[in-house]
């Protein structure tokens, strides 16, 4: 063996060596591509399921958002016609309000001229009632006067008649007197003198032709009974006064007796006297027994 | 002239070579091994893109 085969010998080994150091080095440490691959295609296996997934419920949300998205638009659309009718509503109540408004305030002063007229009203009715309580205790004075003065009348003509008696009686006797002074001149003085009767005859005096004023008797009917007051149909007009007794009375007799205490126009109220039964509404009230 | 005889040397160069033989031939085994095993293939070019 010659001495180049030895190098070549050496050589060829060492570089095997190196080569082989190398190789086994490199697929020592290589990285298993295949399982690299298959690992990243389940891994996009799986991505691609989970982006189908993903999909599927993106389009399903769609969906979903979609149907909610209609929904609140009818919601919305109804709600719009509702806050226009409500609008509508509105507007409509507050031109009632202020028509009403204007009613009120209408009636308002229409009330208060009522009121004015109904306050005048009431004074001229007091008025009218007192000149009336007036003109009719006048009216009563007046009628007093006149059954006075009637009466007065008929006794003055009750004396007059008497005193035209009186003169016609007195005129016959003297022309009695005077036929019977001319017929003594010429009969002799033995006849007897003769009595003559006057023909008119002395007539009772005169009377009063009514009764006074006081002693009129007034009757009435008990109205009401409160307690220990008793109030009767009778007043200033029928010639109640203030004092006045009226003696009630029923068909059993005696009940009681009223002293007026208030007259009024049409009515009188008094207090209850000398009461022997309880008086009952519709009892009968007189002045005179 | 008679024929020159020959006669395989066996020394230590031999065996040197013999042992990087071996080398080699375990490495190319180590090779198609994993080859194999990772790729089910010692020759073809695995196509990665389907």
């Amino acid at each position: 063996m010659s001495t180049l085969t030895k190098i070549l010998i050496v050589l060829l080994s060492l570089l095997v060596i190196f080569l082989c150091g190398t190789i086994v080095t490199y697929v020592g440490t290589a990285t298993n591509y295949k399982a690299a691959y298959e690992n990243v295609e389940k891994e996009l296996m799986a991505s691609e399921k989970s982006s189908s997934q993903y999909q599927q419920q993106l389009e399903e949300k769609k969906i979903a958002m979609e149907a909610l998205n209609d929904k609140l638009d009818e919601e919305i659309a109804t709600i719009s016609s509702e806050r226009d009718q409500l609008k509508n509503d509105l507007r409509n109540a507050e031109r009632a309000k202020i028509a009403l408004d204007e009613k009120v305030q209408n009636l308002a002063s229409s009330a208060l001229k009522f009121e004015q007229t109904v306050g005048g009203m009431e004074e001229s009715l007091k008025t009218t009632r007192a000149e009336l309580d007036t003109a009719r205790a006048e009216g009563i004075k007046l009628s007093k006067n006149l059954n006075e003065i009637t009466a007065s009348l008929e006794q003055k003509m009750a004396q007059l008649s008497a005193l035209e008696d009186e003169r016609k009686r007195l005129l016959e006797e003297k022309a009695n007197m005077e036929n019977a002074m001319a017929g003594g001149n010429s009969v002799s003085s033995g006849t007897s003198a003769v009595v003559f009767e006057p023909v008119t005859q002395i007539q009772d005096s005169a009377m009063a032709a009514v009764e006074s004023a006081e002693e009129i008797s007034i009757d009435g009917v008990i109205t009401a009974i409160d307690g220990a007051m008793a109030t009767i149909s009778v007043g200033s007009a029928d010639g109640v006064q203030r004092g006045m007794i009226f003696h009630v009375v029923s068909n059993d007799g005696f009940l009681c007796d009223i002293k007026i205490t208030d007259v009024d126009t049409e009515v009188s109220a008094g207090a209850l006297q000398l009461v022997q039964r309880q008086p009952a509404v519709g009892n009968t009230a007189s002045t005179s027994w | 002239m008679s024929p020159k005889k020959i006669e395989a040397s066996s020394n230590i160069y031999t065996a040197l070579l013999a042992l990087v033989c071996g080398i080699a031939g375990a490495t190319a085994g180590l090779v198609a091994y994993k080859c194999y095993f990772d790729y089910e293939t010692l020759f073809k070019i695995v196509n990665v893109f389907r």
